[in-house]
């Protein structure tokens, strides 16, 4: 039965992701980062709009562990927040991707022709842009905002979403199962939701993972420069930009946000390496 | 091989034009009437008539649209609404900058990349190897701004080894040039180098494996030779291909880049026309982005040929 095998395909590659120690960390920390962020307003040390003027620009102490900004307010609390903002900026970001690529890609993946090569020629003419260029394009029309760079992000990462739904699509499409299907009289519906979605869901659960640290970092390149987050709000990218005017006075203010970038975007890779590995094997032992 | 540039040339038409109708239409998307929006709130009717005037938005927008493309396609990107300089001049000015910098960028991307998957793909699993891909990961996770704020930080604020700021034409001075240039374009190209080398790693570890280079071993090349000639060579293919994309995300990043080493290229133009809403200059940066994007990504075709003798022209 090719409807329940579909379901424990998909449990044996979680099981074996599972086994793999690293990606495992990778999710462990995200795991940690967002909880933290949720509780941001519990653990926080300090009030993150706190302005103290008699400790401004201090280097980490045991009072301030990464030291204060130019208002003297408490970097680590002020990362806690940011955390809350730049882990939803990538998964909205992420998110928009998904609802632009996968149903075009689908459609071009189920019907081919016309409609292929007409979605296929969109996606080219996007992928010709230099990505920040066409996110710059993007926030100009619509303005600087969170929201607006993360629409930008999202259209950017959008193209390979949808090639990836259609390449995987196509494939599966052509299964023998899919035949048997189509042959026993199961309508178009059935096949699409109980024999194709299945299974092209694991290689885009690798292309997720990796897209958050992409879109994550697309976030921190444009509140840096101004045209993401915008004030009261702040995200690590934000605090970089902020920091930079004081980069001589107080490193530890570019130091902190940058460092939790980095990492939440490794840990973020990791997860996709373990699922593509998970997902390989999967392939070689099926094919 | 010229009529392959041409072939190549051709089929990037069709491309170019729906690139074209996308760019133009940035006006149509901005939400409201434009022509107010770019004046701003209290500006006299007269201005936000010349503006409509400029932007041409008193006319039907397939005929604007044509006139748009008509100007385009002699070199006449319009009028900034910030300065009233010619879009095209200024960015013209500012090219060399960008240019050099991309092309640096690519230049260190790919003297890092290629020693280093190539020492790493010889030998999986030796110390070189794990170095390299510890190394690879945190090239791709690091923010490019970050890295740069960081170079700056210790190559040249706390250590005046380099200068922190500013771009010197190559006229003015190999060294000059080069001494402003190598922060930015080592900052630029890390990303894209630790992409090449987890891409030449892997395809290393293949070929290495393979029947021909077992063959070239038995005959007796020497070492080198092996892994140069008929390792690399073929290793280098699919690397050629990432190359290509890597050059188009490398002329994005030159937005940051050129923010945090206070270079005046077209990148940093870029994100002073968002802020000033100069939507014709903004529109010239995409198009001229677009434009040098497609260009490299010929030569990348062209090259291609050497390393695959399949795809050469006949």
């Amino acid at each position: 039965m090719t409807a329940h095998a579909s379901p424990s395909a998909l449990r044996r590659f979680l099981r074996r992701f599972a086994r793999q120690r690293l990606s495992l960390a990778g999710l462990g920390f995200v795991a940690f980062l967002s909880a933290a962020a949720v509780a941001a307003p519990l653990i926080a040390p300090y009030d993150p709009m706190a302005i103290n003027l008699d400790r401004v620009l201090q280097g980490p102490s045991s009072s301030h562990w990464f030291g204060t900004d130019e208002l003297g307010r408490d970097v680590f609390s002020r990362m806690l927040f940011a955390a809350r903002i730049s882990l939803l900026a990538a998964l909205q970001a992420v998110v928009i991707a998904l609802l632009i690529g996968v149903p075009p890609g689908l459609i071009a993946g189920l019907a081919g022709g016309y409609a292929d090569s007409f979605t296929m020629r969109a996606t080219d003419a996007l992928m010709a842009f230099p990505p920040l260029i066409l996110a710059v394009a993007i926030i100009a029309v619509l303005g600087p905002s969170l929201t607006n760079a993360m629409i930008a992000v999202g259209v950017l990462l959008s193209p390979t979403f949808l090639r990836l739904m259609r390449a995987t699509t196509m494939s599966v499409a052509s299964e023998t199962y899919v035949e048997a299907a189509r042959s026993i009289g199961c309508s178009e519906a059935w096949i699409i939701t109980r024999h194709i979605l299945p299974n092209v869901i694991s290689p885009l659960f690798v292309q997720i993972s990796v897209f958050a640290g992409v879109a994550m970092l697309a976030e921190a390149g444009l509140s840096f420069l101004g045209l993401g987050t915008q004030p009261p709000d702040s995200s690590w990218g934000a605090m970089v930009g902020r920091g930079f005017r004081y980069i001589d006075h107080a490193p530890s203010l570019i130091l902190f946000p940058g460092l939790a970038i980095a990492i939440t975007v490794l840990a973020l890779y990791t997860i996709g390496d373990g699922l593509r590995d998970a997902l390989g094997r999967e392939v070689r032992t099926d094919t | 091989m010229l009529r392959f540039v041409l072939e190549r040339l051709l089929a990037m038409i069709p491309l170019l034009l729906v690139v074209s109708l996308l760019v133009f239409s940035m006006v149509l998307l901005i939400p409201g009437d434009p022509a107010y929006l770019l004046a701003g709130e209290d500006a006299s009717p007269e201005t936000v008539e010349r503006i409509r005037e400029e932007l041409g938005l008193n006319e039907p927008v397939l005929v604007r649209y044509g006139h748009w493309l008509w100007a385009l396609l002699q070199g006449d990107l319009g009028t900034s609404l910030f300065s009233d300089q010619s879009v095209a001049d200024v960015l013209l000015q500012r090219l060399p900058v960008t240019l050099s910098l991309a092309l640096m960028a690519i230049a260190i991307a790919l003297a890092i990349s290629v020693p280093a998957g190539i020492l790493a793909g010889i030998r999986p699993g030796s110390v070189i190897d794990r170095v390299v891909t510890v190394g690879a990961s945190a090239g791709l996770a690091i923010p490019n701004f970050w890295l740069g704020l960081m170079l700056a930080l210790v190559l040249a604020i706390r250590q005046p080894w380099f200068p922190a700021t500013g771009y010197v034409p190559m006229a003015a001075g190999l060294g000059q040039w080069w001494s402003h240039i190598l922060l930015p374009a080592f900052t630029l190209g890390f990303a894209a180098a630790a992409i090449l080398t987890r891409q030449l790693r892997g395809a290393m570890v293949d070929v290495m494996d393979q029947d021909f280079v077992r063959t070239a071993r038995a005959k007796g090349l020497p070492h080198r030779k092996v892994v140069v000639k008929h390792a690399f060579k073929n290793a280098a293919i699919p690397m050629v291909t990432i190359l290509g994309v890597q050059a188009n995300s490398l002329l994005g990043g030159t937005i940051i880049v050129e923010q945090v080493f206070g270079m005046p290229g077209i990148g940093q133009l870029a994100v002073a026309s968002v802020f000033t809403r100069d939507l014709p200059m903004i529109q010239g940066v995409v198009i001229m982005a677009v434009f040098v994007a497609v260009l490299i990504n010929l030569l990348v075709d062209i090259s291609y040929g050497y390393f695959n003798p399949k795809v050469r022209p006949q």
